[in-house]
């Protein structure tokens, strides 16, 4: 028996001993007691067996008489007058228990025990049963506890200041606020609301052109306006997938043991991405991923997105199956964690072993979804390599239909393509490097996406990839004039620069959501006939349980379930010729599910706030914590599910109310008496996540790809070569390849989510080595130079307007007067320094600009969200 | 700046963390150093009881090394030679018959303790040493094994036992990383072996070089400047500095903030400090020459493969082996090298022979070391692999995988010198007495360390977790002294 095995035998086999009374005990027998066995049980098994014990292991006290007629979990450790019955002496002798673990007592003290039972067990202690009685879980009591209840519908309470709030939610909030005699403190000025804004909804800073416009924006709707414009574009997707993708443990990889590549992960991220910009209903969502593919779709695209969506299911860490009899009960253990804990906020995994210890989930709940999973045959490809498991992909496929109008649309985007080049070549000075950096990845790209295109044309013979191509040809040899620009560009046109900028800004915009679709679209016409990671039904049967958690030891068959305390109403109705995911998929999303609606906006509020309303934002069970507004909590999951399901309209409505709108100032009173701002007095100060971090980065340098990187750039590698992925690339992060145990450099050091296991909360960690990252690493050496060159082409600017452009552009705000002479004393003193190694004036120039670049992107103000 | 000051979140964060009673020490810990308001989370934490070992140098012998062939003495195994192996249970991989090891043992020490010949060096430390041959893990593959040696848990991503140690009770060197490993393997879960897991990444190993590498040119990622002068770089940072305290003068009160600025500080300080703990070049030559580096010590006999890196001769383990010294020296908490690779189903003899000759000499040097340098009785030692070998043969020169029973030694920090705890049946199949599982191993560990494995605990998704998981895991107070 495995080491885990031997402590669940204590923990399984519950039996109750009924206790016989106690005859009269002689002197003789006590007296035996006290000098050979109370001594030898003090000193042996008090430790982990009495009531001195901080949990008694295996329910078993041995320091009153009662505890231990009673025994443990696994009977009674005194028969008097039975040695074979007792187990106490089985376990002496190390037969089914080994006690002492630590070694076996000399001979002659277990005759001694063996004597005394055979004595009658003559013992004069007295003791209390009360604590010793084995747990029962009891789900109807377990439905008293607060997560488990149906969110209930509470009006608005009352304020004092009635001005103040916007929305009910901010009543709600004000009335914690000023029930706990606090203040709520100003609002956010307008330049650190839109920086927030920004962030929050899409991970990027706001240009300058783009802040001075809000800022020129008197009308009452501006706020709202730009919330809608920002929900509405490609980048919040990208920012708001990331974070369903931290909770759903996606990777690239499988990490563990055999590091084997997943190389069809990517469309699973790539169809998160689509499913938060297209705002499906979130109910859908999480349909979708546990049993997309039981769902009715129509052929083609439809049915493809919802193959990819169960790749959800698929992407787990595996161990290694080899000589692990386990192997496919750990894939299951790994499918119920991350479902239960990512929708639910539900420890379920606890059960594998045991009833759950603190909420009321018994082992048989456990093996009633484990029956789900048994039943399902999860498809991850894998191998590589011998002893390596692997398995099966899913194929997907793609239809005529669905060609006929991407090549019409692909068609479109380029005609509109070439528009917007011609307008931006009258309006932009030359081109500069970085233009003609991006021209040139986007002329490789396009190659390789008519490289592949025709090897598909000429094998398919398909009329309307070769429309498909042509298109993309045209593209090609228009990019690769303005790569290699031979006509002499005319001087900029005369006018008003900043209008003339912020055409150039919409415009830019513009091209880069045409190139976005251009280039999606061009992926899925390659991609659509490729194979996905996810699952299938399996053979369908209900599962044993596992006794102890071990596969080879098997317990009573159970139906398959759910959980039953987290369901209101009738119990769920299985057909029994399906896996059950279906079921299980409807279970979570049905209206009346205490959890789901509850988890989601819970996660919504702490991704605006940095903190949930249950800050345990993972585990809505006993051990979590509880709600610190929980009125407001269920009015938010009310709304959700009223407003069907839309994640975007409940971002916008909360980024509206007032509460989200507030500075965040510090103040002195307040924070003596709420010093983390439980009660939301201020807007929580936050870092920037280590995406919105690299991309802030390559987006105020200018280097920044917005273009989707087409299928995965995971490098190729043998399982025993794990690369290190450079974390260069001027695509957003979400695109960078994510391999378990190898993250890039730029997300792993600033409190990426480990992808191996579900992260719901991101630490915030202050490691010296992102300090030498900000002052070594080749990409912020690289970023700080591209900066520099981006201020030193302005062209006839001074260097105190340079100076106040650098901050405009990286901290969205002016200098001080002082902080402006720091700078320019600063590039000076650089400058000075470097004539022993810079040989040219403007080498030296760029350098020392390059220095005072990074200093900003350095600084913690960069990384700081007021 | 205006507006007092108030320390407590960073502490309220911290005793978020460190949980299970802990926290109040680590808060008095905290309150004693009341001139800073920001605590670093790598500052030394006051243990559970008083420690026998301060930190920790674990020679990882990656690819599980013989126990029958180094440290675990089988007289029976040499008499029996041939004969098939008697119930050899459910691992095919013991059946076959037995194959007696190439090489004598001989008693060493006023203990008297039996160490095979391939081990001349270390054996001149027997009585310092605490064999045990009674360890056994669960899975008699690489990967889990070497992931459940390193972080308890080969099922899923757990922190490793060094992230753990950090976590518990931080660095005594705050110019330094807390946590070192040179020379790690890139496979069986590669960094997973030093990750922190769920624990904050500040608590995670730092690697230096990579396996089968030469660890004289392995380079740390962005530990120098290459664009600018350290003056220049210091000019640069007071600008960053500058910018920091800026925005802190604006916020009023952020712990966070503070900590920003103080990590730069450190970072700063790192840039020489880490290269210089590193550098090998101002020991003295008969140092050098007592760790077997630059050619003075000897080389691999004509045959054996040039493995772990350094040509085959002593010079590349002599070089971790120092380092480790250098690390511990310089308060480095938790330090792990690696040697590799010991996977010997053919070859035993060449390759476990040029393996011995590679790492015998620095390691005895290592222990002479610390120990003329005061540094051994609060350094715990440990050697071994993630499992042993069958006394079966495979083939007639080889010998396959053994979870069952393999042995391991310790040294120095609180474990009794010159004892054999447990052992293995007659021919080193199997543990039979006192068998220790790893998790046992690593609630040892923590105990030297002074900290208590059942109360090192952290709040993860739900639950406490410990490093040494549910099942009941046991100090082994047989091998404390």
């Amino acid at each position: 028996m495995s080491h885990r095995a031997l402590f669940y035998a204590f923990c399984v086999c519950v039996v109750f001993a009924s206790l016989s009374a106690a005859a009269e005990p002689d002197p003789k027998g006590i007296e035996f007691f006290e000098k050979n066995i109370r001594p030898v049980l003090a000193k042996n098994c008090f430790k982990c067996h009495s009531a001195e014990a901080k949990s008694p292991k295996g329910g078993l006290l041995l320091d009153t008489l009662a505890g231990m007629r009673q025994g443990g979990e696994s009977g009674p450790a005194v028969v008097p007058g039975s040695v074979e019955d007792s187990l106490l002496i089985s376990a002496l002798r190390h037969n089914d228990f080994k006690m002492p673990p630590s070694g076996k007592l000399p001979d002659n003290v277990i005759a001694d025990f063996v004597k005394w039972i055979e004595m009658g067990a003559p013992d004069p202690r007295g003791g209390d049963l009360a604590d010793v009685q084995p747990r029962k879980v009891d789900i109807a009591k377990g439905r008293e506890f607060w997560s488990f209840q149906p969110p209930q519908q509470v009006p608005a309470p009352q304020v004092i200041d009635k001005s103040w709030p916007r929305d009910d939610i901010d009543r709600f909030v004000l009335a914690k606020v000023e029930a706990q005699g606090l203040k709520p403190v100003r609002d956010a000025d307008r330049v650190a609301l839109i920086r927030r804004v920004y962030f929050d909804l899409i991970g990027l800073p706001p240009s300058p052109a783009e802040v001075d416009a809000f800022l020129s924006d008197n009308s009452p709707k501006a706020l709202e306006s730009l919330i809608d414009r920002l929900l509405d574009s490609p980048q919040f997707g990208e920012r708001w997938g990331r974070h369903w993708l931290d909770v759903a443990r996606f990777a690239e990889s499988n990490g563990n043991a055999d590091n084997t590549p997943f190389p069809q992960a990517w469309r699973y991220r790539d169809y998160v991405i689509a499913s938060f910009n297209n705002d499906k209903p979130y109910d859908r969502f999480l349909m979708e991923q546990l049993a997309g593919d039981l769902l009715p779709a129509d052929d083609g695209a439809p049915r493809n997105e919802q193959l990819i969506a169960t790749g959800f299911l698929a992407l787990g860490s595996k161990p290694r199956a080899q000589n692990n009899p386990d192997f496919q009960m750990d894939v299951v253990a790994e499918q119920i964690e991350v479902t239960t804990t990512s929708m639910l906020a539900l420890t379920v995994m606890c059960a594998r072993c045991h009833d759950h210890k603190f909420d009321p989930i018994p082992t048989s709940e456990y093996y009633s979804l484990a029956g789900i999973f048994t039943s399902t045959r999860t498809l991850f490809g894998g191998g590589g390599g011998k002893n390596v498991n692997a398995s099966g992909l899913i194929a997907l496929s793609a239809e005529d239909s669905q060609a006929d109008q991407q090549t019409k649309r692909i068609d479109e985007l380029t005609r509109r393509k070439r528009e917007i080049d011609a307008e931006l070549a009258q309006l932009s000075p030359p081109a500069k490097s970085a233009a003609s950096a991006g021209n040139a990845d986007q002329v490789k790209r396009l190659q390789s996406q008519i490289a592949k295109l025709t090897a598909a044309t000429k094998k398919a013979k398909n009329a309307n990839r070769k429309q498909q191509l042509d298109a993309l040809k045209a593209q090609l040899a228009k990019l690769q004039s303005a790569a290699n620009p031979s006509a002499d560009h005319s001087k900029p046109i005369e006018g008003d620069a900043k209008a003339i900028e912020s055409n150039v800004a919409l415009l830019r915009s513009e091209l880069a959501k045409v190139d976005s679709e251009l280039s999606s679209l061009g992926r899925t016409a390659m991609a659509s006939q490729g194979q996905a990671m996810g699952v299938a039904e399996g053979t369908p049967g209900d599962c044993q349980i596992c006794i102890a958690g071990e596969s080879q030891n098997r317990g009573d068959r159970v139906p398959r379930g759910v959980v039953s305390v987290a369901t209101i109403g009738e119990p769920l109705a299985f057909d029994a010729r399906q896996s059950g995911r279906l079921e299980l998929a409807q279970w979570i999303a049905r209206r009346d599910n205490p959890l789901t609606a509850r988890v989601m906006v819970n996660r919504i509020w702490q991704y605006l706030f940095g903190r949930g309303l249950v800050p345990s934002v993972d585990n809505f069970g006993a051990l979590g914590e509880k709600p610190s507004h929980p009125e407001l909590l269920d009015h938010l999951a009310l709304r959700f599910v009223a407003e069907g399901w839309s994640v975007k309209q409940m971002i916008r409505t909360i980024m509206l109310t007032r509460t989200y709108g507030l500075s965040s100032d510090h103040d002195v009173v307040n924070y003596g008496r709420d010093p983390d701002n439980v009660w939301l007095w201020r807007m929580n100060p936050r870092r920037l996540d280590a995406e919105s971090f690299r991309d802030a980065i390559l987006a105020v340098t200018g280097e920044l790809d917005l273009n989707p990187p087409g299928p995965s750039r995971l490098p190729q590698y043998s399982k025993n070569q794990v690369p290190i992925v450079s974390d260069a690339g001027k695509q957003r992060s979400v695109y960078l390849p994510i391999i378990r145990n190898s993250v890039p450099e730029a997300l792993g050091l600033f409190d990426f989510a480990d992808p191996s296991i579900v992260v719901g909360h991101r630490d915030t960690t202050t490691v010296p080595a992102q300090s030498l990252y900000l002052m070594n690493s080749p990409f912020i050496v690289d970023q700080s130079r591209a900066l520099a060159l981006r201020l030193l082409g302005e062209g006839n600017m001074d260097d105190h307007a340079l100076v106040d452009l650098a901050y405009r552009l990286s901290l969205v705000r002016d200098p001080s007067d002082q902080q402006r002479q720091r700078a320019v004393d600063f590039i000076a003193r650089l400058d000075e320094g470097l004539k022993s190694t810079q040989a040219s004036e403007d080498q030296r120039r760029l350098a020392a600009w390059s220095g005072f670049c990074q200093s900003l992107l350095a600084s913690a103000e960069f990384r700081y969200l007021d | 700046m205006t507006g007092q000051r108030f320390p407590f979140m960073s502490r309220r964060e911290m005793l978020k963390t460190v949980s299970g009673g802990f926290g109040y020490l680590a808060l008095a810990g905290l309150c004693a150093e009341a001139s800073a308001d920001y605590q670093n989370p790598l500052a030394p934490k006051a243990p559970h009881f008083t420690p026998q070992a301060k930190r920790v140098i674990y020679i990882c012998m990656r690819g599980g090394p013989s126990h029958v062939d180094t440290f675990d003495y089988k007289p029976a195994l040499a008499k029996d030679d041939g004969k098939t192996v008697p119930e050899a249970g459910r691992d095919d991989r013991n059946r076959g018959n037995l194959l007696r090891s190439p090489w004598k043992f001989n008693q060493h020490g006023q203990s008297g303790q039996w160490i095979s010949e391939v081990y001349p060096h270390v054996a001149q430390h027997a009585d310092d040493m605490c064999i045990i041959n009674s360890l056994w893990t669960d899975v008699p593959n690489h990967p889990q094994s070497f992931l459940m040696m390193h972080t308890g848990e080969f099922r899923f991503a757990r922190p490793s036992v060094g992230s753990w140690v950090l976590y518990g009770l931080g660095s005594e060197n705050s110019n330094l990383p807390g946590f070192i490993t040179i020379s790690p393997p890139v496979n069986l879960g590669g960094a997973q072996n030093y990750s922190s897991g769920f624990l904050p990444a500040i608590y995670q190993g730092t690697s230096i070089g990579r396996e089968g590498g030469s660890v004289a040119s392995a380079a740390i990622g962005n530990i120098q400047p290459k664009h600018l002068s350290p003056e220049l770089q210091r000019e640069q940072l007071d600008m960053i500095q500058s910018l920091n305290r800026d925005l802190l003068d604006r916020k009023e009160v952020n712990i966070e903030l503070e900590g920003i600025i103080q990590s730069y500080e450190l970072a700063f300080r790192m840039q020489s400090a880490l290269p210089e703990v590193l550098d090998l070049s101002k020991e003295s030559a008969s140092t050098l020459q007592m760790y077997g580096i630059n050619g003075s010590g000897p080389r691999a006999a004509a045959g054996g493969k040039k493995e772990g890196g350094g040509g085959g001769g002593t010079d590349n383990f002599g070089r971790q082996c120092l380092m480790a010294r250098r690390l511990a020296e310089a308060g480095v908490r938790y330090i792990e090298i690696c040697h590799s690779n010991w996977d010997h189903h053919n070859g035993l003899k060449e390759r476990l022979g040029g393996n011995a000759l590679q790492t015998d000499q620095p390691i005895g040097a290592l222990l002479t070391d610390l120990k003329q340098r005061g540094l051994l009785k609060d350094t715990l030692v440990m050697w071994g692999g993630e499992f042993g070998r069958t006394p079966a043969g495979q083939g007639t020169n080889g010998r396959n995988h053994n979870s069952a029973g393999f042995s391991m030694w310790l040294a120095g920090g609180g474990v009794k010198g010159g004892l054999r705890y447990g052992a293995t049946d007659e021919y080193g199949k199997a543990a039979v007495a006192n068998k220790m599982h790893p998790h046992d191993l690593h609630a040892t560990i923590l105990h030297l360390l002074g900290l208590d494995h059942e109360q090192l605990s952290y709040y993860y998704g739900g639950r406490e977790y410990k490093l040494t998981g549910v099942g009941g895991a046991r100090v082994v107070e047989g091998i404390v002294a």
